[in-house]
């Protein structure tokens, strides 16, 4: 296999490495192919361990050869955001502060994802502590997005997006503390999942906010995340928010289609509260119009404004992430990057009221999502208004001029996954956003899969790619 | 909460801080300031009310509680 033959998805590959038509060596070889020719480009990479990549896939080859695979995971090419410690490899938050940092311990999802088999091949970038990007006075690049370089990849996960979108690897994790996971997963075109709070483990990942982070997977398919949260999910005893629950099958559901579920349309998030571009609008229409067609009732929904979650999101965050961060912001500021200095400073001009009062208004909001939403199963909005900006265009204060349509669902904890929902004017990808009941992820995965088969989008690649 | 503030006012915020900035990097925050306030001013204003002595807003729980279950 070289660089260049087609990408398999988690899936694909799995299969034929079990049927022993695929090397798991051979596999990665052509990952790290990609990574020397295209990640002069993307920087999608902070840390790449090509040689200890080499090593595991070796490992994997042999024990395969003789034990079959532990799982779907087994031999297949991976990487984590630079957030999530690992264990003799260094992890810096993408930032200056924390550079040649390099943990003892891996991160209990890292842990996981490793016991799963999987070749891990680096340090993915990432907004400077999940926060502060993109930005271009820190040691490593920005990420760039593989559908157009002078493009943005959206963020925090922004090295994770490029990456798997490229093909420099299989899946990656991210993080997801006000749309993470799904906001670059939505602008390089590939699917992410932000499971239910409490889900996966956040014991040995670098926090930004320590009552909105999430961890989980972000994919070329839905199906890839099915599998990478299947290893990721689970009660850990090490984490304070860690939910006891027992981890179902994610992938029982898929394909059994979405007759009988019932869909609330959330129609004034993208359309009133923050107007999403034409061909946005058509993808999201096109897909109620799929799950009326393929048996599921869609119905419109009205929940709290988009603002008033994106209020309560970012007060909340800032003043957690200037806890995490007071020690470096009262003694050199100057250490972290223009943006995330920024930021982290307005969390430190609020009061203690202040962040209660977010937090009280944070029970109310989650109070009236759920009483909105009794009659529905599943609630399908918009994940980004349109495709990426530029690079050199995206302002850092953003946040405060428009809602995000991924915040509300930090807020509340529920899972939520962002789908590839085709290609816009600059040729770019556009997303939808589907929002589950908490710890219903199988339902949320079978409905994302549904349509993401029933419409041609995986069969395009970046150009890039050649 | 004023949407608005002086520059005396803004740098009193930012020393109660401990924030070493310089006079240029607060003068640029102080002109984002009238934006982040108004989503202080929307969590304040929202149900259930906090600037307001009724029942209902100090009988209000904020969503990360205590729990005294082992481990948690």
């Amino acid at each position: 296999m070289s660089a260049a033959t087609p990408i398999p998805t988690i899936a694909e590959a799995a299969a034929a490495i079990a049927a022993r038509r695929l090397s798991p060596v051979e596999l990665t070889e052509a990952c790290l192919g990609r990574v020397e020719r295209l990640d002069g480009t993307l920087h999608a990479f902070i840390h790449l361990d090509a040689e200890g990549a080499r090593a595991a896939a070796r490992a994997a080859e042999t024990r395969i050869a003789r034990d079959g695979p532990r799982g779907p995971l087994d031999g297949i090419p991976f990487a984590h955001k630079d957030i999530y410690g690992t264990a003799g490899l260094p992890t810096t938050g993408h930032s200056r502060v924390l550079q040649g940092s390099v943990p003892r311990e891996d991160a209990t999802t890292v842990r996981n994802l490793a016991e799963a088999g999987i070749v891990m091949l680096g340090k993915l970038a990432t907004h400077e502590f999940a926060l502060g990007g993109p930005s271009f006075d820190l040691p490593w690049p920005p990420a760039r997005n593989p559908w157009n370089p002078e493009h943005f990849t959206g963020g925090s996960s922004s090295g994770t997006g490029a990456a798997v979108a490229a093909g420099l690897v299989l899946g990656g994790t991210g993080s997801d503390t006000a749309g993470s996971i799904r906001l670059p997963a939505s602008l390089c075109g590939i699917a992410g999942i932000k499971p239910t709070y409490g889900r996966c483990s956040r014991a040995g990942v670098l926090p930004l906010s320590q009552s909105l982070d999430h961890t989980g997977p972000m994919a070329w398919t839905v199906e890839d995340c099915a599998i990478l949260l299947q290893a990721m999910a689970g009660y850990d005893p090490v984490d304070p928010a860690s939910a006891d629950r027992p981890v179902p099958d994610f992938r029982a559901g898929l394909g059994q289609g979405v007759r009988g579920l019932r869909i609330g349309l959330v129609r004034h998030f993208h359309e009133r509260d923050h107007p999403v571009d034409a061909a946005t609008l058509v993808g999201i229409e096109g897909a109620a119009d799929f799950f009326r067609r393929e048996g599921a009732e869609v119905r419109e929904v009205t929940l709290p404004g988009l603002d008033a979650f994106n209020a309560c999101a970012w007060v909340i965050m800032l003043a957690e992430a200037f806890s995490i961060h007071e020690a470096v912001m009262r003694r050199e500021p100057d250490q972290f990057g223009a943006i995330l200095r920024d930021r982290l400073a307005l969390g430190g001009l609020l009061t203690a009221a202040d962040y209660l009062a977010a937090q009280k208004t944070r029970r109310a909001l989650i109070a009236a999502t759920e009483a909105a939403t009794a009659e529905v199963d599943l609630l399908l909005t918009a994940a980004q208004p349109g495709e990426a900006a530029r690079i050199d265009a995206v302002s850092p204060w953003a946040f405060l001029d428009k809602p995000n349509f991924t915040t509300p669902f930090n807020v509340t904890g529920w899972p939520a996954l962002s789908v590839c929902a085709g290609f816009g004017a600059g040729g770019l990808p556009l997303a939808l956003q589907l929002v589950g009941k908490p710890f219903a992820e199988p339902m949320l995965l079978r409905a994302g899969h549904a349509y993401e088969t029933a419409h041609g989008w995986r069969a395009r690649r970046p150009a890039l790619l050649g | 909460m004023s949407q608005t503030i002086s520059e005396e006012a803004f740098a009193a915020l930012v020393a109660r801080a401990g924030m070493p900035l310089t006079p240029a990097q607060c003068a640029a925050l102080q002109d984002v300031w009238p934006r982040f306030a108004e989503m202080l001013r929307q969590i304040r204003g929202a149900a259930p009310a906090t600037m307001e002595a009724t029942l209902e807003g100090m009988l209000a729980e904020p969503a990360t509680t205590f729990a005294a279950e082992e481990g948690r």
